[in-house]
């Protein structure tokens, strides 16, 4: 909003154009219901207005300014500049004390006025130009995110934009909320993935910021670093794409730092983008690699495309067969524009589930569809299930270095692996000599919130609010934040009440720890601070 | 006791070190506020006897809190506890400021400790008020459920407020804790709550301390280190300790839980020799050819120069869910992670979440099985497999670290 008025003291036009351009969007995510247009409008109106007001306060300013540098013209120069400052000061608490005040605030009236019915005439013009072109737009997913109108406006312009961000917060929530199923599933915990990242040389196109490879590859280490938090007994590979072959830069591994290593060389190296890439060499080459995993392990390909087109060697939907009989499963991220073999791809090798394919808009689309990679996919029906054989192993300390079976190096302490007693310094790993995997109990432990989901916090009616049956002021439960009060702008009426509360404990959460919360924590502190049975 | 003692010796040591660093120009810098959250869990603390009693325990951590809010006018201070009616309660920043009005204590004090201190001591006399009429009014020795997770959970949801409110902000969190001899609290479901309380604290670049504090009665060889708690300083690089009374504690508090803020950065114009070796970080500060290389080592954290009491036997063993037993080479379900120490013959599914297992892989395991038995311990197993299936019949669960129930 700030940005919007600075433009509107410098044109009148140019005010209207942006703050029209921002109901643009709002419009185009009202199509569907066409009730909220007229409100729109009202919105718009009122956008103007306090636009037009804070416009003319400032034409009132430097009016009197150019008065004062006048009449201290005659005075000697160094004293102009102090009395500049001085007014600039007075003029920012209202109290300039010109005697052509009444003057200037008829003149501002008046234009007042007059910009008031210009811009009612603008607007119904506009308007009209906003529901044509909303139509056109109708078709961009990303204009449909936002769901609603809100005619928030705040009193000053800077609460509005605080308002917009809160808004604009919820609504990502509420989107994130309807996407995450919390009914508990059988997820393959025990992960092994390729990652097989397209080096063609549309990837040197620079849409994507630095390129979209560089973009890629910083997205992918730390893709890969989040990948082992939340997974720590998987084990990824790295394939590339590049002159119609299909390299390995890492083979199949369960050590982050291992993978980030081969990406960070590749970046240093400045390996430049180049050639064609090849679908089927490339999945052919991830069906190779993950031929010898074993059969409790789920096989997963996420390929990151940016190409529009594949120079296979020969029938790529042989591939596709020999991966969907090997159970492998294909989920792809499009750079670009969507491409029909990638659905076919995706669709095929996932039990003909289409949200495996997904096309990013700009950077932040792709890393929050690459991120979503990380969560365990449900386990296809029919597979099998195992014991797997797996070590637990103490820690040790000890006085005198001794060297560990796994890189060689010394130093004092470790874990022994309970099968062959060698030395190992870090964990989890595949025992050196035994092959045994060892991890520690808490590793088990990071998995489990896959396992057990927790409940969503459903929202509070506003009516309990505006009935009385929870006061209108309180506090989050667990971090002692007053829940914000967001109002209308027309009525005194609450738009939301920004509590979350959980059905268990009927505690009222705030925004930002429901997003922990369901996030990262995991935890009710409501359900977990029950000190009865 | 032993370690203690082992500590003190290390604090003396180091207070030596520290002396020496001092006169080679040892420069502390501390520019960022730091927020200190004090998770009590008050739900134990309350079952002392005289001896240790609450408000000893409370006046020296107040103590404490007052040292940290004096250390830099930037400093933040939380503390929450919880009780076994309520649940969580905080006892500073306190959010109703009603009776603002009436004078706990003395009003020339510090208005910074004042503030603190009030909003303390009042809630704090409320609930330990109400606790008190609920022991006489009620004598049954119901068996109640620790609530130290979700205190530990609400601090970290304050800390994420913090954090994310202010700039160049770092955060910890000391947790005092207690055990007494007759308690009826049940703390085997915590597992997984506390789990996720560790890893939401690695996240969030949080170090939480343990300070337990053993009941006088309590003999030291059946004195159990709590495990959790244990694990949670280890993963976030904290402190654990155990005292066994209450005596002296200020100085444990100032000494041990305090240098973690103080001592952040520091620049030694000295040659340093540091060796690190997996969990103590030695220093040795050779003066004599100091003019030889005038290297300036930055040290950034309080780990690299001080000494911390370490707990070189953290238990991260889990327990078979059949036997509860701990387990060395186990078995784990792929689908929700159970671990088990040996394959009944009669095993078709998972015990736990049900899933049908593999009969082709389970043979193989079965096989492998027999001759590590047939080879090393013959019976062993017969034997397990017997005191599983009593346990079966019995319903008795899940033990300690395998708490999965889909």
């Amino acid at each position: 909003m700030s940005i919007d008025i600075k433009n509107n003291s410098s044109d009148d036009e140019e005010g209207i154009v942006v703050s029209n351009s921002r109901a643009r969007k709002q419009t185009a995510a009202a199509v569907k219901d066409e009730e909220n247009s007229e409100e729109e409008l009202s919105k718009t109106d009122k956008l103007k207005k306090l636009s037009k007001q804070v416009e003319n306060e400032k034409k009132m300013q430097e009016l009197s300014h150019k008065e004062v540098i006048n009449e201290t013209g005659r005075l000697s120069s160094g004293n102009a500049k102090r009395n500049v400052n001085k007014f600039e000061e007075s003029n920012e608490d209202n109290e300039s004390s010109d005697e052509d005040e009444d003057l200037e605030l008829k003149r501002a009236l008046k234009k007042r006025k007059l910009d008031k019915l210009k811009a009612e005439k603008q607007a119904a013009l506009d308007a009209k130009k906003k529901e044509e072109e909303s139509k056109n737009q109708s078709g961009y997913s990303w204009e449909d995110k936002i769901q609603r109108p809100w005619d928030i406006v705040g009193a000053t312009p800077n609460e509005a934009a605080q308002d917009q961000q809160l808004l604009n917060k919820i609504l990502h929530i509420r989107n994130q909320k309807q996407s995450v199923n919390t009914t508990p599933l059988q997820r393959g915990i025990i992960r092994s993935l390729i990652i097989i990242i397209d080096v063609s040389q549309t990837m040197a196109e620079k849409d994507y910021r630095p390129s979209r490879f560089q973009n890629v590859l910083t997205n992918t280490i730390h893709f890969i670093q989040e990948f082992f938090n939340m997974n720590p007994i998987s084990q990824i590979g790295v394939v590339s794409l590049k002159d119609g072959l299909a390299h390995v830069i890492s083979p199949l591994n369960g050590s982050p730092k291992f993978h980030i290593d081969a990406l960070l060389q590749l970046k240093h190296e400045r390996v430049e983008p180049r050639g064609f890439a090849s679908l089927q060499n490339g999945l052919e080459l991830a069906r190779g690699m993950l031929m010898s995993v074993s059969t409790h392990c789920t096989k997963e390909v996420v390929l990151l495309y940016g190409s529009l087109s594949t120079t296979d060697p020969g029938n790529i939907m042989d591939t596709v067969t020999a991966l969907k009989e090997q159970e492998v499963r294909v989920a792809i991220i499009g750079l670009v524009a969507q491409v029909n073999i990638c659905e076919k791809i995706s669709k095929i090798t996932n039990m003909s589930d289409n949200s495996y394919y997904n096309v990013a808009m700009n950077e932040q689309h792709f890393s929050e569809l690459l991120m979503d990679r990380i969560k365990p996919l449900p386990l296809a029906e029919g597979s099998e299930f195992t014991l797997i054989k797996m070590g637990f192993p103490t820690r040790i300390i000890e006085s005198t270095p001794s060297f560990c079976s796994c890189h060689s190096k010394l130093n004092r302490g470790g874990y022994y692996c309970p099968g062959c007693n060698s030395k190992v310094c870090n964990l989890p790993i595949q025992c050196p000599s035994c092959e045994l995997m060892l991890i520690l109990s808490t590793h088990l432990a990071r998995s489990y919130h896959h396992l057990i989901p927790l409940k969503n916090f459903q929202e509070v009616p506003i009516e309990e609010v505006e009935t009385g049956l929870i006061s209108r002021l309180a506090n989050c439960f667990s971090c002692k934040r007053e829940f914000p009060l967001l109002k209308r702008s027309n009525s005194n009426t609450l738009l939301s009440t920004m509590r979350y509360r959980c059905k268990d404990c009927n505690q009222d959460f705030c925004m930002e720890c429901d997003d922990l919360i369901h996030g990262i924590l995991h935890n009710c502190p409501g359900c977990e601070s029950k000190a009865t049975l | 006791m032993e370690n203690i003692i082992d500590n003190r010796n290390i604090y003396n040591n180091l207070n030596g070190n520290i002396n020496t660093l001092n006169n080679d120009k040892l420069i502390l810098k501390d520019e960022n506020s730091s927020l200190l959250v004090l998770a009590i869990d008050l739900q134990q603390l309350l079952q002392f006897d005289e001896e240790n009693d609450v408000s000893t325990i409370m006046k020296n951590i107040i103590v404490f809190i007052n040292a940290h809010i004096a250390y830099s006018s930037s400093n933040k201070v939380c503390c929450i506890i919880n009780d076994d009616r309520n649940g969580v309660e905080f006892l500073y920043p306190n959010e109703d400021e009603e009776d603002e009005s009436t004078e706990v204590l003395n009003g020339d004090m510090y208005q910074g400790f004042k503030k603190v201190n009030e909003s303390i001591m009042r809630k704090l006399a409320k609930v330990v008020e109400k606790h008190k009429e609920e022991v006489l009014g009620s004598s049954t020795s119901k068996k109640k459920r620790s609530s130290l997770a979700g205190v530990i959970s609400c601090g970290l949801t304050y800390i994420h407020r913090i954090l994310k409110d202010s700039i160049s902000i770092r955060a910890r969190m000391v947790v005092v804790t207690g055990q007494t001899l007759h308690s009826n609290i049940i703390q085997s479901h915590q597992y997984i709550p506390i789990m996720n309380c560790i890893f939401t604290a690695m996240k969030l670049k949080c170090p939480i301390d343990v300070l337990k504090i053993n009941d006088i009665n309590i003999n030291k060889n059946t004195a159990k280190s709590n495990s959790f708690l244990q694990q949670a300083t280890d993963a976030t690089n904290g402190i654990y300790l155990e005292i066994n009374s209450t005596n002296g504690m200020i100085q444990y508090l100032t000494t041990i839980f305090y240098l973690n803020t103080v001592v952040t950065s520091t620049t030694i114009d000295n040659k340093l020799k540091i060796n690190n070796s997996v969990d103590k970080l030695e220093i040795e500060i050779n003066n004599e050819d100091n003019e030889d290389e005038d290297e300036e080592v930055i040290v950034t954290s309080h780990s690299d120069i001080l000494l911390k009491p370490t707990t070189s036997q953290v238990d991260f063993r889990t327990s078979c869910f059949l036997t509860g037993k701990t387990v060395a080479v186990g078995f784990v379900c792929n689908v929700c992670l159970v671990v088990i120490s040996y394959i009944p013959i009669t095993l078709k599914d998972c015990p736990c979440c049900g899933s049908n297992f593999d009969i082709k892989a389970l043979k193989k395991l079965k096989y492998w099985q027999q001759q590590e038995s047939s080879s090393s311990k013959k019976g062993f197993i017969k034997k397990l497999s017997k005191t599983a299936m009593d346990q079966k019949n019995g319903g008795v669960g899940s033990s300690s670290a395998t708490p999965i129930e889909l």
